[in-house]
């Protein structure tokens, strides 16, 4: 079976894991006033966090139908089929353009487009799901009913520096009973049923990391666990650590850089965890 | 370029051409990019995020593009101009908007077809392509949008073209058409008319119909400015999405609300009537003549007034409610969803209600010194709260065994975490989740009572020694978990010492809670000197109002 894995940028999947999968990567386009960018590919991480430190402000829009049916057409030559997953419908119109986007395509192979219900690692680890099941030899339908039936196991929590980024990107949802109040705190948000709730309400950073190790631990042991970071990449070893000791073979948990898509909602000293629970 | 290459005309021409049709958008997409800051700022739907006329303008700038292209590259005739502009649209298309506008163009490709010339008839055709690409692109179709605007321009071509109407009239028709339509978004998409905005989709199909009726009537579209339809004062309407994000906030709330009545006299079924027109979520209990309800609503009042005619109004949850509307609703349940459990907390001062209502409180009981709570006090709260299980903060170790007398007298299930002092109460309500059940709230709060140390500086009545401190009435005293550590005539010095011997117990935060007695002057002058003391210590001041002392310190 030649089955063909897609995912989008949103998905921050790092790329060891993208190399070894063999996963296609369609990239959100992060805009800076009217100069547009490929999330990741003429816009790295490292510089968009410059110019957002620099005062400047992002956007972000979803690949253009037109994009994505022209991804499913290259790769549909020789493959039998492909899956395509994508950030939750409910925070952007991607899954919307991929879904149309498939239907535009001349050829038989088929397409599965999935509503992760994530962000970022969270759709790595479905992602991960997928891979292993094409690994495994699986055909189309078997693969996207594991990935369907693993959505359920995918818990994802972020611990911002701010709320301000997904409040501007309109992303915020319920996580607007955090906004502002007389006493200061680090939020921590959850995803679930594709939507951003609050969760946490750490007083320091410090704390805040202790939370996520805690949650990733109620919810030990793990099948996968990736750790992600906005810009402080150091404030992450505790995190890998304890969430080792959670994985079958004390596995290292994957290391994942928040892009400029996802940055562009959860801003900069964002930490989180992506968990694939039994 | 060539000589039937883009130019202005003098005259309205009777059919579409390839050319009239490059010339046709190439002055749509001029008025909609100078139209995009106004088009962002109305985006309030289906995601607030002001980027629905970047999008349009970038969809549009890729078919403008396009167009030239194709007519550089000598392509001039309206089936490969139109078949260029579907294409290039579906590339470009950016956002929601742009995926719309893009099956807009895929219409006018279809119903081009292989063309070289249409007429009023044909665009209808086009049009009604385009209303049916549209409306089956979106998943979930919604009117008051961009998708109403397209129905109504196609609705108005087919009038035309059963007319016999002239190009001209056609698009004079159209524009008036979809003013009109603009106009009544609100009407049918109740988002726009809370945020008080009409729909920016629609206003920018409305621009870009603009450019097409001026380029028809060979009217310039530099330099124009397109109203927005049935919007006042909207210049220096600069960012109407931050205005309504905290409207949204507060939206998703509204404020949940509780009144116990006696000698009601009037049929539960009545009021559970009466009531659900003033808000939704609507409970009505009642127990021999005592009545309580239960309501979702946004005027806190009007149910109030309501209440007062059916009886005595013996107590309602939101009596206390001193501190700002917006600053409340965060705190209270979200409209059509219950809690799982409630937190009801005994407070001393202004700015530590606040607090707590807003850590997600929706009971509060008034302590402090001389106004310590009665049993029926706490149980009167319990009986309002929302849900069937409470966590009770009691704040104060005297204020325990009334809550849990108060807890006998019940029927619901109430935990109480014993706290001691204000400080150890908020790092509970900080914990508090009212979607988490009764066992996990009590697990997560009896942690946080020990992870932080609470303190305290008051004023002396009496010459005393204790613990080995010797105070001299009217001098400041320190005190710290419970323990006199420190006397002094200032109260930087005592401030200073309370912190000094903690600086090498791993403290990060301290926030100091200024009490009634101090001004705000003097409390932001300590904050100053102390903060420049102890370095290694983030500080966070709040006004918190409580009359039992002069700051509330908590070290963590």
């Amino acid at each position: 079976m030649n089955i063909k894995i897609v995912v989008d940028s949103i998905s921050d999947m790092p790329s060891e894991l993208i190399t070894k999968y063999g996963i296609n990567v369609i990239p959100l386009l992060v805009r800076f006033g009217e100069n547009e960018y490929k999330d990741g590919v003429d816009l790295t991480a490292d510089k968009f966090y410059e110019r957002v430190a620099a005062g400047e402000w992002p956007t972000t829009s979803v690949p253009s139908v037109g994009e994505f049916a022209e991804l499913y057409e290259r790769l549909s030559s020789g493959s039998d089929g492909i899956i395509s997953i994508h950030v939750s419908s409910k925070l952007s119109g991607t899954y919307n353009s991929a879904v149309q986007g498939s239907g535009h395509i001349g050829s038989e192979c088929p397409i599965e487009v999935v509503d992760s219900q994530q962000a970022s690692m969270g759709i790595g680890m479905l992602a991960l799901v997928a891979a292993k099941s094409v690994e495994n030899g699986d055909d189309l339908p078997t693969v996207v009913s594991k990935v369907n039936s693993a959505i359920p196991k995918v818990q994802c929590f972020a611990l911002l520096d701010t709320l301000e980024y997904l409040q501007r990107g309109g992303r915020i949802g319920k996580g607007a009973a955090l906004v502002g109040g007389l006493l200061n705190f680090k939020p921590i948000l959850k995803l679930s049923d594709g939507e951003v709730f609050p969760y946490a309400r750490p007083r320091s950073r410090k704390k805040g990391i202790k939370k996520l190790i805690e949650t990733a631990t109620d919810f030990g042991p793990l099948q996968e666990a990736a750790v992600m970071y906005s810009t402080d990449s150091a404030e992450t070893s505790g995190i890998i650590e304890s969430l080792s000791n959670l994985t079958p073979d004390k596995v290292e948990p994957f290391l994942a850089r928040m892009g400029p898509g996802l940055g562009t909602h959860a801003g900069p000293g964002s930490l989180g965890i992506a968990l694939l629970t039994n | 370029m060539s000589s039937s290459s883009l130019k202005t005309r003098n005259k309205p021409p009777s059919h579409i051409t390839g050319i009239v049709l490059a010339n046709m958008f190439l002055a749509a997409y001029e008025l909609i990019h100078a139209h995009i800051e106004l088009v962002n700022a109305l985006n309030v739907f289906p995601v607030p995020d002001g980027d629905t006329g970047t999008n349009m303008a970038m969809t549009l700038k890729s078919v403008s593009s396009a167009i030239k292209e194709s007519v550089n590259s000598g392509s001039t005739e309206l089936d490969d101009i139109s078949k260029a502009m579907g294409k290039a649209s579906l590339m470009g298309a950016r956002g929601n908007s742009g995926v719309i506008l893009s099956q807009f163009f895929k219409g006018i490709s279809q119903g081009v077809g292989d063309k070289k010339s249409i007429g009023v008839e044909e665009w209808a055709i086009c049009m009604e392509r385009a209303k049916e690409s549209a409306y089956s692109a979106v998943g979930n179709p919604t009117e008051g949008t961009m998708l109403t605007a397209i129905a109504e321009i196609s609705r108005q071509a087919n009038i035309s073209s059963k007319n016999g109407d002239t190009l001209e009239s056609l698009f004079n028709q159209t524009s008036i058409q979809i003013k009109e339509t603009v106009k009544n978004t609100p009407q049918l998409l109740p988002i726009l008319a809370e945020a008080e905005v009409v729909d920016a989709g629609a206003y920018g199909l409305d621009i870009i119909f603009e450019g097409l009726r001026r380029n028809i009537i060979g009217l310039s579209v530099t330099d124009v400015e397109i109203p927005v339809p049935g919007m006042k004062n909207y210049k220096g309407f600069t960012l109407p999405n931050k205005i309504f994000l905290s409207q949204s906030i507060n939206k998703n709330y509204g404020f949940c609300v509780q009144v116990l009545i006696s000698d009601n006299v009037t049929q539960a079924d009545q009021i559970k009537k009466a009531v659900s027109q003033i808000g939704d979520s609507v409970v009505v209990i009642n127990e021999s003549s005592m009545l309580k309800i239960h309501a979702h609503v946004q005027r806190v009042e009007q149910l109030l007034e309501y209440a007062q005619t059916l009886g005595k109004v013996e107590s309602h949850s939101v009596d206390d409610m001193d501190v700002q509307k917006e600053e409340f609703a965060a705190g209270y349940i979200k409209a059509n969803h219950p809690e799982m459990t409630s937190l009801i907390s005994v407070v001393d001062g202004l700015g530590i209600k606040q607090v707590f209502i807003e850590l997600g409180a929706c009971q509060i009981i008034d302590g402090g010194p001389n106004n310590s709570p009665s049993v029926s006090d706490i149980l009167t709260k319990i009986e309002l709260a929302s849900s069937e299980n409470i966590i009770f903060l009691p704040n104060d170790k005297n204020i325990i065994l009334a809550g849990e007398q108060a807890s006998k007298l019940t029927k619901k299930n109430v935990e109480i975490v014993p706290t001691q002092t204000l400080q150890q109460g908020i790092n509970c309500a900080l914990e508090f989740d009212a979607e988490n059940d009764l066992l996990k709230n009590k697990k997560l709060m009896f942690t946080a009572i020990k992870e932080i140390k609470s303190a305290e500086i008051s004023t002396a009545y009496k010459n005393t020694t204790l613990h080995g401190v010797s105070v001299v009435a009217g001098e400041f005293v320190g005190i710290s978990d419970g323990q006199l550590i420190t006397s002094a005539s200032t109260i930087d010095e005592v401030l200073y010492n309370l912190l000094d011997i903690e600086e090498n117990n791993d403290v990060e935060l301290v926030t100091l809670y200024w009490g009634a007695d101090l001004l705000k002057e003097d409390s932001k002058e300590h904050y100053k000197v102390i903060r420049s003391k102890f370095q290694n210590i983030d500080f966070e001041l709040i006004d918190g109002g409580q009359s039992h002392c002069i700051y509330m310190i908590s070290m963590e």
